[in-house]
């Protein structure tokens, strides 16, 4: 009854915000603690005129798809190579290996002296990050495929580029969403860091230029937009995990 | 007169030990088929029937001796597509729907709508149209094992490869399958090597049944199974049917005893 599940959401979080309304109404004198919801909205509408949010959110959208999207192609590529050959993969291992270890926020500084405080040098964060999830989970797919489905690409006569395509690929990408959903939600974290250390525009930098200024109902906003950017991009990748593999019963998550 | 299709020759394959004897699976096979011939393998589990099949597929190269289909030697996978193989477990890609399961070997050689239609006509043969759109998790056992059946034979092999394909299916679907086999079988008019633990499968469905000794496997002798065709379900309390499975099931028996005795010195 997805009907249902959506329906009783919606209830619990307007259930949610009348509460929270009514609370900082009755108990709080001061906005500053917690904003009512009223004013949250509020500075959302005064933001949204100003053309202020669309240019933070446009900012921050635009360094996700730009970092996910070359971490896709990239991180299929490699991990399928390394997947594929064991040289490679005994290559490749000690980078990744460091790079997986070392916390983004270690990483950020160093990124931001290289390629400035612009969107670039965010793009790159969101693309370390994601990259290497998926390579990792990529690689582990094509290495663990089932050796009977290589056998009948054999005794079809298949080629070899075929077998990639038809056989290697499909089986591998359960595996290979499952290395995006890993990234999304460390890549958001990912920007959002970068943008509060340095930036001139994109969500971190609104909610850093927020609290350096003490106005909360700007805060929540910028909270507010993060949280729906991600459940938004764990939907999306449901959606087209649902579109790109439907023989799977949906995944947990 | 009769058409040989497949001929092996002295075929044998062993795996090599670093510093031993190497392992020998099969040992000296010499088999002709001929041409609509359905012949049947059984013989004791382990004795090296994958393997064989296997090899004559090209997916394993043979340690010494010679296959030859249409008097033309094969080997490995180089060459054209000559065989069908219905592997022993289920091997359906999930992610493709039975008509594209189908069409997996046809894709790229003929133009899509010729494929469209054979791989169509194919699952109609097998009794599954209506459910192109299906993918395998929504079949049943026997059902899956159509469509591999479908597989196989779209592609137009000159010899189809059967290794226990019904192996996996309860007892009652399995008698139906082999039912089906005989109607397909009938319709597609192919040359069959079909490998099974089941001796009343064999001989049901085979013109001859050729007995596997223990591994290595070698043949150990050969019926021709004096049944007439068509055939049904009835033709299992036939005399001539019951005598032939008594004598296989002793010489196959005896295999088995002697593997035993063999591995407990
Ligand atoms: N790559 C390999 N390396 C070592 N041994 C192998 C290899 N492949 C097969 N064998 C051995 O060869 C023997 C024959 O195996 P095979 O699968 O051909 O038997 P089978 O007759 O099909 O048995 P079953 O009836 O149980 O399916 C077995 O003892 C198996 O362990
Ligand atoms: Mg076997």
């Amino acid at each position: 009854m997805p009907g249902q599940a959506l329906r009783r959401g919606c209830l619990s979080i307007a259930g949610g915000l009348l509460l929270w309304e009514i609370l900082t109404r009755l108990l709080l004198e001061n906005e500053l603690l917690i904003p009512p919801p009223t004013s949250v909205l509020r500075s959302l509408w005064k933001l949204t005129l100003s053309g202020e949010l669309n240019r933070h959110l446009s900012a921050t959208l635009f360094e996700f798809v730009c970092g996910f999207s070359t971490a896709c192609i990239v991180g299929i590529l490699l991990g399928y190579l390394m997947g594929r050959y064991r040289w490679f993969d005994d290559l490749m291992d000690p980078w990744i290996a460091t790079l997986y270890s070392i916390p983004v926020i270690a990483f950020v500084p160093f990124i931001i002296i290289w390629f400035g405080i612009g969107l670039f040098s965010k793009i790159i964060v969101v693309f370390k990050i994601t990259a290497v999830a998926i390579m990792l989970n990529t690689a582990a797919g094509i290495k663990t495929i089932d050796p009977v489905w290589l056998e009948l690409s054999n005794s079809l006569r298949l080629s070899p580029w075929e077998t990639t395509y038809k056989i290697r690929l499909p089986a591998a990408l359960p595996y290979i969403i499952t290395g995006m959903r890993l990234g999304v939600g460390r890549a958001l974290l990912g920007v959002i860091v970068a943008e509060l250390m340095a930036a001139n525009a994109g969500l971190g930098y609104l909610l850093r230029d927020a609290s350096e200024t003490w106005d909360s109902p700007k805060l929540f906003v910028a909270v507010v937009l993060l949280a729906a950017m991600g459940v938004g991009s764990f939907i999306l990748i449901r959606k087209g995990e649902q579109k790109l593999a439907p023989w799977r019963e949906t995944a947990e998550w | 007169m009769a058409v040989p299709v497949l001929e092996l020759r002295n075929l044998t394959k062993e795996i090599p030990a670093a510093g031993q004897e190497p392992f020998v699976i099969f040992k000296n096979i010499s088999l002709t088929v001929n041409e609509g011939e359905f012949v049947s393998i059984v013989g004791p589990s382990g004795c090296g029937k994958t393997t064989m099949l296997r090899v004559i597929n090209g997916l394993l190269t043979p340690s010494s001796g010679q296959i030859f289909i249409d008097g033309k030697e094969q080997k490995g996978t180089d060459g054209d597509l000559v065989m069908g193989f219905v592997f022993q477990g289920a091997s359906l890609l999930p992610w493709r729907t039975s008509l594209k399961n189908v069409l997996l070997g046809l894709e790229g050689k003929k133009p899509p709508q010729e494929a469209g239609q054979i791989a169509r006509s194919h699952l109609n043969l097998v009794g599954l149209s209506g459910f192109e759109n299906h993918y395998p998790h929504q079949l049943s056992g026997g059902m899956q094992q159509r469509v591999n059946l479908a597989r196989a034979l779209a592609v137009d092999p000159r010899i189809l490869l059967m290794d226990e394909p019904f192996a996996a299916l309860d007892a009652q679907t399995r008698t139906f399958m082999q039912l089906e086999l005989l109607r397909i079988w009938s319709q597609a008019k192919k040359t069959v090597i079909f490998i099974t633990h089941m001796i009343s499968e064999a001989i049901l469905l085979s013109d001859r049944v050729v007995v596997f000794s223990r591994r290595p496997g070698r043949i150990r002798s050969e019926f021709a199974v004096p049944l007439a065709r068509p055939r049904d379900i009835d033709i299992k309390s036939d005399h001539r049917f019951v005598e032939l499975e008594n004598v296989v099931w002793k010489q196959i028996e005896e295999e088995v005893k002697a593997s035993r005795e063999s591995s407990l010195i």
